[in-house]
């Protein structure tokens, strides 16, 4: 698009302190940290769960472990990292005096923990009184099960969305690996800036209790209304819809390969036997009608599996997008990353790690699903554990190098986790996780897939490849 | 009285369906002031359904009543000239307008980017599409089903041994439409700094594609490629096993040591060394599969689910929309508020998710029937006597 007038961060001098671990709150911080809100991850030395999680480039974990897992960077990327305990009470005092110049404090551990450390609402506004506290949990910070622990696969679960999906006739399926995590997440970011934009209009700051749980039942609203109008909603019906058919998921040419399908109208069921070389399918008894069509549908979706399956998935998104039928292969990781059109927008943005981070070099990471004319968002940088405690214990809030040194001593900040060697991931070899199931195949070359090599050599980094 | 974070925003809605709809939603269930503009035969969802009973009737879609919560609506035909020229009398008066046109047919109606810039600076075009304004795949044809092919998601749900399969309940949507809300909050907060709008283009299938994004740095990283079907053959990794009267869904998460779990299941035989480590458990996931299924059998779901979660385990208890609605702890936190609407009656909706200073957040209204605010949006805030209306309508304008 163009481009009118300077290129600007929306959120430049919004400042973030984040208590924060998993996905739910970290990607939320993403998103305000890649669009220029200069946000403080607080991490604690004793648990450092994203950061070993891996996966570590070619299944190695250096020395330095904890900085070179893909997910801690994709999760982390744009925020500073300041080690601080605060079960001390040097670590409370210096997040204290954080928060009185910072805009938001966000936390998504367990109700109750933050009342330990003396952080909670009451006490953030003694300190700022026009503060935006941001708690997100499971299922909220009042209430029976407030105190309940929550997944992302649990939540799914709780909220009714599993038991709507899933094969015809079979049990409930859980929705994605992290559907309920991300969808909060988006919900967190959602919040925090009309929260900003409130404060920036009245003066007035405001807390935030979001649950998991509540977000994920405003994703299944239809069937709420449907069962209090009708008694009913949906049952499980596969890749089936309600009214449309045909409408599938269905097999092509290669192993676990598919394309999907969805015919709304009688045109496009006229153009779709054209394209399927099936002139004869319109005078069929069995298919002739939309009524024939809906009583038949195993019958069809078998015919449509017989031409489908010869052919490569993405010919047949082609032809039939060519057409104007609704269709679309099934991609996995690798499809996705070597796609023209996600290609052609910047959806997978190149970074390049100091060569601190031993091994990483050039990676591809996902960003964010929407442009702007004149806002850009892009990685600036990811920050190694600890890496920004200097900085914003002495420029920030004015710690002298005395102070800051007594801090390390005394354990309050580090730059690595407490018993580290325990933490020493061991990944399962890639043959291991395609045997195991895990992983439906590895592409020992995928760095020559995704041109990862020649965008090094430029750089200043070694690889170990 | 609810705080109303963003109750001083103008937003014009002239997106259909379900992803921009939502957009505006959640900034109208938070106070702000949307205006649904609906071709004059009504937004696609309302002859889509789901209706009650399956008696098709424009004002008793529930999709429609459900995404279109707390706007005004109005009938606009923005494919004439004088329609283009009332758009544009609107988006003088509004901080956002939200459209899901095709990309370049906003321009070709002389409405795009550019024109409405020069009428009102301040204005957010927010575009919600499925591919974006450009690209390959921009004028593709989508349904729910293919957006969430097209981006990674349905690659990842359902069994390994069977077809993806899809998600309920247009999830793909759902997801554009939040990250649209997102968007156009993103260019709210760069208009305090600038004073300018700017031109939004969302990509619902980016969307789509950023959730879950693990399975793309496991590929950048190591080169594999990530399936669906259970993580782990553990099924305490997250598996649902069947109880008496439903579903639960069983992880070890929490902390808890291993026994701790064989004492919740009353299963001494899992405190077999061969169980004691991930790896262990990874390699004997049938047999433990097979000693929980037979401790479960005779179990209610809820009183495992509350059971274990008081003990610290972190567990899910597969609800249908029912419970949901039931659920003691939902209502004890006010998650669904009543809603009058006067084709559909008073329903529960569910509120946005969170609570603002210790109260439910919002205020959900009714979504508006076709065209009810004409009078009081073209007359009352443009100022146009009733007799262009009777006009209007007569020449298919409104």
């Amino acid at each position: 698009m163009e481009n009118h007038g300077a290129p600007t961060l929306p959120l430049q001098g919004v400042r973030i302190l984040s208590v924060e671990d998993y996905l739910q709150l970290p990607w939320c911080t993403v998103i305000l940290a890649d669009m220029g809100a200069e946000v403080i991850r607080v991490e604690s030395l004793a648990r450092v769960e994203t950061r070993t999680m891996g996966p570590y480039p070619d299944n190695r974990p250096g020395q330095r472990f904890w900085d070179q897992g893909g997910i801690h960077h994709l999760w982390n990327r744009n925020k500073r990292s300041l080690t601080l305990d605060l079960t001390k009470p040097q670590g409370v005092d210096a997040s204290k005096r954080l928060v009185a110049i910072s805009d938001v404090v966000a936390e998504n551990n367990r109700a109750g923990v933050m009342e330990r450390f003396g952080l909670d609402y009451e006490a953030l506004r003694q300190v700022k009184p026009d503060i935006i506290m941001l708690r997100t949990t499971g299922y909220g910070q009042t209430g029976a099960w407030r105190r309940y622990g929550a997944f992302a696969r649990t939540v799914d679960a709780v909220t009714g969305l599993s038991h709507l999906t899933g094969y015809k006739g079979g049990p409930p399926v859980r929705a994605n690996p992290s559907y309920m995590d991300i969808t909060a997440a988006w919900n967190n970011a959602l919040v925090i800036l009309m929260a900003l934009h409130y404060r920036r209009r009245t003066g007035k700051g405001v807390f935030i209790d979001m649950s998991m749980y509540e977000t994920g039942i405003s994703c299944i609203g239809v069937a709420l209304l449907e069962y209090q109008t009708s008694g009913t909603y949906p049952p499980r019906m596969g890749n089936a819809h309600r009214w449309m058919v045909p409408h599938g998921c269905y097999p092509c040419a290669g192993q676990d390969e598919w394309v999907t399908i969805a015919v709304r109208t009688e045109e496009e069921w006229k153009r779709l036997c054209q394209v399927m070389g099936r002139p004869d399918l319109l005078e069929d008894p069995r298919f002739a009608t939309y009524e024939a069509r809906w009583a038949n549908q195993d019958a069809l979706d078998a015919l449509i599996a017989r031409w489908t399956r010869t052919l490569d998935k993405r010919t047949v998104m082609l032809r039939l997008q060519e057409q104007g039928i609704p269709s679309a292969s099934v991609f996995h990781a690798k499809d996705l990353l070597t796609d023209p059109h996600f290609r052609q927008r910047g959806f997978f943005e190149r970074y390049t790690h100091p060569p601190e981070v031993e091994g990483v070099g050039t990676r591809v990471y996902t960003v964010r699903p929407y442009q702007f004319s004149r806002s850009r968002g892009s990685i600036r940088f990811i920050a190694r554990l600890g890496e920004h405690n200097r900085p914003v214990l002495a420029d920030l809030l004015g710690y002298s190098p005395e102070a800051i040194a007594e801090m390390e001593l005394a354990g309050v900040i580090g730059t690595e986790p407490v018993d580290a060697e325990r933490l020493r991931p061991r990944p399962s070899p890639p043959e291991a996780q395609v045997r195991l199931g895990s992983s439906a195949f590895w592409d020992p070359d995928y760095r020559k897939v995704l041109a990862l090599e020649e965008q090094q050599e430029g750089g200043a980094h070694d690889a170990q490849a | 009285m609810s705080i109303g974070l963003v109750n001083d925003l103008v937003v014009l809605d002239m997106s259909q369906g379900v992803a921009g709809p939502l957009s505006a939603k959640l900034l109208a269930d938070q106070g702000a002031q949307v205006i649904k503009i609906e071709p004059p035969e009504g937004d696609y969802a309302r002859r889509r359904g789901p209706f009650p009973h399956n008696i098709p009737h424009p004002e008793k879609s529930l999709t429609f009543a459900y995404f279109n919560t707390g706007k005004k609506g109005i009938t606009l035909n923005i494919r004439t000239p004088q329609g283009a020229n009332l758009l544009k009398e609107l988006a003088r008066r509004a901080d956002i307008l939200i459209e899901d046109l095709r990309p370049g047919e906003l321009d070709a109606l002389g409405v795009g980017y550019p024109a409405l810039e020069e009428i009102n600076p301040r204005l957010i075009l927010v575009s919600v599409t499925p591919f974006g304004q450009y690209g390959p795949y921009k004028d593709f044809a989508v349904e729910d089903i293919t957006l969430q092919a097209i981006s990674g998601f349905l690659y990842l749900s359902g069994d390994a041994d069977k077809p993806p399969v899809q998600v309920a309940l247009e999830q793909a949507q759902i997801m554009g439409g939040r990250c649209a809300a997102i968007a156009t909050m993103l260019a709210v907060m760069e208009r305090w700094e600038t004073g300018r709008g700017q031109h939004v283009d969302v990509s619902i299938a980016e969307a789509v594609a950023s959730q879950p994004p693990m399975h793309i740095v496991q590929y950048a990283y190591l080169g594999v490629v990530a399936t669906r079907g259970p993580r782990s053959p553990n099924p305490t990794d997250g598996d649902y096993l069947p109880c008496k009267d439903g579903y639960i869904c069983i992880t070890t998460g929490g902390g808890n040591p291993w026994e701790k779990f064989a004492d919740f299941f009353q299963a001494p035989e899992l405190r077999d060394p061969r169980f004691a480590t991930r790896e262990g458990r990874a390699q004997h996931g049938a047999e433990i599969q097979a000693i929980l299924v037979d401790r479960l059998r005779e179990r209610g779901k809820y009183e495992v689910f509350h059971t274990g979660m008081r003990e610290r385990f972190v567990l899910g208890v597969v609800q249908t929309p029912e419970e949901v609605l039931a659920c003691p702890h939902l209502n004890e936190r006010g998650a669904f508020q009543e809603v009058a609407h006067p084709a559909l009656g008073t329903l529960r909706y569910p509120r946005s998710g969170f609570r603002l200073d210790g109260q439910p957040a919002g205020e959900i209204r009714p979504a508006p029937l076709l065209g009810q605010h004409n009078e009081e949006v073209y007359c009352g805030w443009l100022g146009y006597p009733r007799e262009a209306l009777a006009r209007w309508k007569a020449t298919g304008i409104i």
